[in-house]
C-alpha cells in the first residue's frame, strides 16, 4: 500500500525553548482519513509543517512510498501533492472567490495575462464536483469562516495536492459548518484524496477518521484504527497520566450543559459552591454591587440604517457570572467591541463600578491593577496577540506603567513576572520567544495567562475563551472563571458555545437582532433548545424571560 | 467562532491587511535578513558592474572610478562619509515614522526647508554680532529641527483629525516647502553678490570643525552617531519606543492594549520632520555654509531608502547610510572621470532598493512606487 512515512521526527524552537517535536512518528496511508490527536502543544501542528515543508526537523526523515524525500519548501512538498489547509485561512479578503482560489496558479493566456473564462470554469467546475456552494464572484471578505476554509481546501484541490492536512479546521467553525466540513471531507475521501486532520476533540476524531494517531509532549504515543478505541479510550490517551477522572472529563465536550445538571460535570465541586452562593445573593438581593451595568445602549452604524444594538440594558453584579449568546450577525460582535471597549455606543451609558466605563481611547487598566478589566477577545490573532512581538512583550504591552519605571524598560521584570503568569496558567514556555510561532491553543492560553493570571480583575470580558483549547485547558480554564467568580469578580461570557454558556453562567442574556430577546436565570432549566428558539427571534412566553430582566434594572 | 462574520464588515473597519507572511517566519528573521540583505547588496554591485560594461567606453578605468577611487584618498574618503551623516540622521527620521507605520514622504521638503531655516537663523545671528558659535550653530539646529516637525506635524494632524493618508499629504507639503524654498532663495534671501541661486554665505568659524581635511568630514559624523546610538535607545528600551512599534505593528492590538494610537500617528512624524530638518542643517553647517536652490534634492529619498535596508533598526542605519553614501560617492567619481552619466546610480541605487525591499518588505509597496517616482524628480531637479 501507497505511504508517507514520517520517521523519528524532532524539532526544537530555541527561540521559545520548546522542544515540539520529540522523535515524533506517522504512517499516513493513501486514501483515508487520518487524525492526529493530543493536546495543545503536543506537537501536532509543528508535525503537519514538517510535512507540508513549512518547517525542517532537526532529525528524522520523511519517506514518501518508501523512498526518501527533503521538503526544503512548501512548495517542494506541494509536488509531491501534500497541501496544508491552514487553521486561521490564509486569504485576501478584497480578492473574489475564484481569484483566491487560483492565486499563484492562475492559468494564463500567452503565459502573461489571466486567463478568466477559465478560471471561472475550472473554479465553476471544481465547486460543482465538491458540491461546494460558493460565489465564484463574490468577494471573499464578506463570506464567513467556513467560506473561507473552503477555498483554502479548493485552493489546494485547485494546485493537484492529493494530500490535505488540515489544521483544527473545527476550531473556527460553527456547529452545522462543521457537519457540512465533514461531509466534504468524506467526500474527499471518496474520490481518492488522503485527509490529515489534527484535532483533540475526541468525538469529531471517531467520527471521522480511519486511522488515529495520538501524540503527547511531541512524541506519538500510538496509532490505532478508528474502530479499535472509543471515546473514553482515546480521551485518555490524549491526556495521558495527567487525568483527574476520565469519563466525566469525556463527558465535557459532549455533553455539557445538555444534561444541564451541573453535578455531572467536572469542574463540579468549585462550580457547585459558586452557583449555590450566588443564587442565594441573587434572589435575596442583599448586597446588589453592580460592578458593570449596561443601560439602555444602542449602537448605530452610518451605514445602515437599523440599529445594530438596541436599547440593551442589563448589569453584571460581583461574583456573577453572565452568559451573552447570539446568532452570528445579532449584535454579539458588536456586544463586544462595546464592552472591550473599541466601540463607542451611539446613546445609552455604561458605568464600571459606578463610574464611567473606559472606552478607547481612555485607556483600559492592565487585568491585575485593583480597577482593571479583563479581556479576552475573541479575535486572538489580530486583536489579542501582536504577533511580530515576543510573548513577553505582548504582557508588558498591557501595562506599560509598570514595567517601564521612569519611562525605560525594566526587562527583568517583565519577565520574571510574565513567565510566572504563565506558570501560573500552566502554560510551561519560554516568555522570551516570539508569540507567533506558537499554535493557535498556545496563543489563547498565552492570552488567557496573561488576562485571567492572579489577581483577578474586578471585570472579565470573555469572549470565546476556550476557543481552540483541549480538554484538560478547558478545564483548568473553567475552573479558573469559577474561582474568579469565587473571588467577586464580575464576568461577561460571550460566546458562540451554548455549552460552555450554560455551564458556567449564573445569567444568559440572549441577543436577537440587536436586542434583549432574553435575559434568562441559569436555573438549571433552561435548554439548548430554549436558548436556540430565543436566539432565532422565536420569542418566548416565559415568564422568567420578563422577570430576569426586571430584576436586572 | 462568532466574530468571524464581522471580521469582514469592510465598512466598519477601514482597510484589512493581510498578514504579509506566515508566522513561522519570524523566528529566522535576523539571520535570514542580514543574508538576504547581503545578497541583495552583492546582486546589486554586480547590475552596476553590469551597466558599466554596457554604457561605459572605458570599462576596466569606470570600474576603477566607481569602487575604488571613493577610498583612493582622504579628500574621496571624506566626502563620502561627509554624505553619509546627513543619511544618517534623515534615516533615523524616516526610520522612526515607519517603526510606527507611518509613512513619511516628505522628507526632501523637510531637509531643504531645515537647511534653509538653519542658514537664516544663523545669517541673523551673524547680523546680530553674536560671537558664540556654539550656540548660534545649536539655535539654528533647533529651530530648523521645530521647523521639520512643525511641517511632519501638519501631515499627522491631518491623519488624525481628517484621516488624509499621510503619505499623499507630507508628500505633497513638501513639495510645497520646496517650492516656497526655491523662491525665497531665488528671490528675497538670495545673495546679491554672488551668481549663484543661493543665500548669503556664513563665515566658516561658524561650521563643524573639519577632522580630515581637505575632505568635508566634520565632527558632525560623532554627533550623527550619538543621535543614532539615542534612537536606538528610545526605539528599544523607552515606553514612548515600545508603544510606538507595538501602534506600528499592529493597531487593533495597541487599541486592545489601551495604547492611545492617536498620539503615535502624529508624534512619530513631528519626530521624523524634525530629524530630517536636522539633517538640513547639519548639511550646512558641516558643508554648504549656505542654501544652495536644489542642493539637498534626493537626500529624502536616499533617506527612505536608507532606513528600508535598516530594516527600521537604528544601529543598522549606519553601514546602509555608508552604503548609500559610496554609491553616490562612486557615481560622482564614475561620473567625473568617464562619460558614465549620473542616472547610472540613480539605477544602481533603485536596483538596491528594489532587490532588499522586494524580498523582505512586502508591505511597502505604495513606498515603492513613490520612492522611484522621487527619485526620478530628484535627478532632474540636479540637472537644472
Amino acid at each position: 500500500m501507497q505511504t508517507i512515512v514520517l520517521r523519528s521526527i524532532s524539532k526544537f524552537y530555541p527561540t521559545s525553548g520548546v522542544q515540539a517535536n520529540d522523535g515524533a512518528t506517522l504512517c499516513l496511508t493513501r486514501g483515508t482519513i487520518h487524525a492526529v490527536v493530543g493536546e495543545n502543544g503536543a506537537g501536532k501542528t509543528t508535525l503537519m509543517r514538517i510535512l507540508a515543508g513549512q518547517e525542517h526537523p532537526d532529525s528524522g526523515s520523511i519517506l514518501i512510498d518508501d523512498k526518501p524525500v527533503v521538503f526544503k519548501t512548501p512548495a517542494v512538498a506541494g509536488q509531491y501533492g501534500i497541501g496544508m489547509v491552514h487553521q486561521h485561512p490564509l486569504i485576501i479578503p478584497d480578492f473574489t472567490v475564484e481569484q483566491n482560489i487560483v492565486f499563484g496558479f492562475e492559468p494564463r493566456k500567452i503565459n502573461i495575462l489571466v486567463d478568466e473564462e477559465i478560471v471561472r470554469s475550472k473554479v465553476v467546475a471544481l465547486c460543482r464536483e465538491l458540491g461546494f456552494d460558493l460565489e465564484p464572484s463574490a468577494p471573499v471578505g464578506s463570506l464567513g469562516a467556513g467560506a473561507h476554509q473552503q477555498i483554502e481546501i479548493l485552493r489546494q484541490i485547485f494546485r493537484n495536492r492529493e494530500i490535505l492536512i488540515l489544521d483544527e479546521p473545527t476550531s473556527v467553525l460553527a456547529e452545522q459548518e462543521i457537519q457540512s466540513l465533514f461531509d466534504v471531507l468524506r467526500h474527499l475521501k471518496a474520490r481518492g484524496f488522503t485527509i490529515l486532520i489534527i484535532t483533540h476533540k475526541p468525538r469529531e476524531v471517531l467520527a471521522l477518521a480511519d486511522q488515529i494517531t495520538v501524540m503527547r509532549h511531541g512524541k506519538t504515543v500510538g496509532e490505532y484504527d478508528a474502530g479499535t478505541v472509543d471515546e473514553t479510550r482515546l480521551a485518555r490517551l490524549i491526556m495521558g497520566t495527567n487525568l483527574p477522572d476520565t469519563t466525566d472529563s469525556i463527558d465535557m465536550t459532549d455533553t455539557i450543559g445538555r444534561s444541564a445538571k451541573p453535578e455531572e460535570l467536572s469542574v463540579q465541586p468549585e462550580l457547585l459552591n459558586g452557583r449555590i452562593s450566588a443564587r442565594n445573593f441573587y434572589t435575596t438581593k442583599t448586597l446588589v454591587t453592580k460592578t458593570l451595568e449596561v443601560d439602555r445602549i444602542s449602537v448605530r452604524s452610518r451605514h445602515s440604517r437599523t440599529p445594530q444594538l438596541e436599547d440593551v440594558s442589563f448589569s453584571i453584579c460581583r461574583g456573577e457570572v453572565c452568559g451573552i449568546c447570539a446568532l452570528s450577525g445579532n449584535g454579539l460582535e458588536l456586544m463586544e467591541d462595546v464592552l472591550g471597549g473599541f466601540e463607542r455606543p451611539s446613546s445609552g451609558n455604561l458605568r464600571f463600578c459606578g463610574k464611567p466605563y473606559p472606552i478607547y481611547p481612555e485607556l483600559r487598566q492592565p487585568p491585575w491593577n485593583p480597577a482593571g478589566i479583563a479581556y479576552v477577545p475573541s479575535d486572538r490573532m489580530r486583536r489579542g496577540v501582536c504577533d511580530r512581538l515576543s510573548i513577553e512583550e505582548n504582557f508588558i504591552a498591557l501595562d506599560r506603567k509598570r514595567f517601564f519605571p521612569h519611562g525605560f524598560a525594566n526587562r527583568q521584570v517583565a519577565r520574571e513576572i510574565t513567565q510566572s503568569m504563565l506558570e501560573d496558567f500552566g502554560v510551561h514556555i519560554r516568555a522570551a520567544g516570539p508569540i507567533g510561532e506558537l499554535s493557535g491553543g498556545t496563543i489563547q492560553k498565552t492570552i488567557l495567562a496573561r488576562e485571567l493570571s492572579w489577581p483577578f480583575a474586578p471585570l472579565c470580558i470573555l469572549c470565546d475563551p476556550s476557543a481552540g483549547l483541549d480538554i484538560t485547558s478547558t478545564d483548568f480554564l473553567y475552573a479558573r472563571i469559577a474561582k474568579m467568580r469565587a473571588r467577586g469578580s464580575a464576568i461577561a461570557l460571550l460566546s458562540s458555545n451554548l455549552d460552555e454558556i450554560l455551564t458556567l453562567s449564573d445569567r444568559i442574556i440572549v441577543l436577537h437582532r440587536g436586542r434583549v430577546a432574553g435575559d434568562l436565570q441559569n436555573d438549571g432549566n433552561i435548554t439548548k433548545e430554549k436558548l436556540g428558539a430565543l436566539m432565532l427571534g422565536l420569542g418566548s412566553a416565559d415568564s422568567s424571560v420578563v422577570q430576569g430582566q426586571r430584576m436586572s434594572r | 467562532m462568532y466574530r468571524t462574520n464581522k471580521m469582514h464588515s469592510a465598512e466598519r473597519k477601514g482597510p484589512r491587511f493581510i498578514k504579509a507572511r506566515p508566522t513561522q517566519m519570524t523566528l529566522k528573521s535576523v539571520w535570514q535578513r542580514a543574508r538576504i540583505t547581503v545578497l541583495a547588496l552583492g546582486a546589486s554591485i554586480l547590475c552596476i558592474v553590469v551597466l558599466l560594461a554596457l554604457f561605459s567606453n572605458a570599462f576596466v578605468d569606470s570600474l576603477k572610478l566607481f569602487f575604488v577611487v571613493p577610498f583612493a584618498n582622504v579628500y574621496f574618503l571624506g566626502n563620502m562619509l561627509s554624505y553619509a551623516v546627513p543619511l544618517m540622521v534623515a534615516g533615523l527620521g524616516a526610520a522612526f515614522a515607519f517603526a510606527s507605520h507611518n509613512f513619511n514622504l516628505g522628507g526632501e521638503g523637510q531637509v531643504y526647508a531645515g537647511a534653509l531655516v538653519a542658514t537664516v537663523v544663523a545669517l541673523k545671528a551673524q547680523g546680530q554680532g553674536a560671537q558664540n558659535v556654539l550656540i548660534v550653530r545649536l539655535a539654528a539646529l533647533f529651530v530648523a529641527g521645530l521647523t521639520g516637525g512643525l511641517v511632519g506635524g501638519f501631515s499627522g494632524m491631518l491623519k488624525r483629525r481628517l484621516k488624509v493618508d499621510e503619505m499623499i499629504s507630507s508628500f505633497l507639503a513638501s513639495s510645497l516647502v520646496v517650492f516656497v524654498v526655491d523662491y525665497l532663495v531665488a528671490g528675497p534671501l538670495k545673495d546679491p553678490n554672488s551668481n549663484f541661486q543661493a543665500t548669503k554665505t556664513l563665515p566658516s568659524a561658524y561650521g563643524f570643525a573639519k577632522i580630515l581635511p581637505p575632505s568635508e568630514l566634520s565632527v558632525s559624523i560623532f554627533w550623527a552617531l550619538l543621535l543614532v546610538i539615542l534612537g536606538k535607545l528610545v526605539l528599544d528600551r523607552t515606553s514612548f519606543g515600545f508603544e510606538l512599534k507595538v501602534s506600528g505593528a499592529n493597531k487593533e492590538f495597541a487599541r486592545y492594549a489601551g495604547i492611545n494610537g492617536d498620539v503615535y500617528s502624529v508624534i512619530p512624524l513631528v519626530v521624523s520632520g524634525a530629524l530630517h530638518a536636522l539633517a538640513g542643517g547639519v548639511m550646512i553647517f558641516s558643508t554648504y555654509l549656505k542654501t544652495i536652490q536644489g542642493f539637498s534634492s534626493g537626500v529624502g529619498w536616499d533617506a527612505i531608502a536608507v532606513a528600508l535596508i535598516a530594516n527600521n533598526n537604528p544601529v543598522a542605519l549606519v553601514p546602509s547610510a555608508l552604503f548609500f553614501a559610496y554609491l553616490d560617492a562612486g557615481s560622482k567619481s564614475a561620473m567625473m572621470g568617464s562619460n558614465v552619466s549620473t542616472e547610472l546610480v540613480t539605477i544602481a541605487q533603485a536596483l538596491v532598493f528594489f532587490l532588499i525591499t522586494a524580498t523582505t518588505l512586502p508591505g511597502v509597496f505604495g513606498v515603492h512606487n513613490w520612492w522611484h517616482w522621487g527619485k526620478a524628480k530628484a535627478a532632474q531637479g540636479r540637472q537644472q
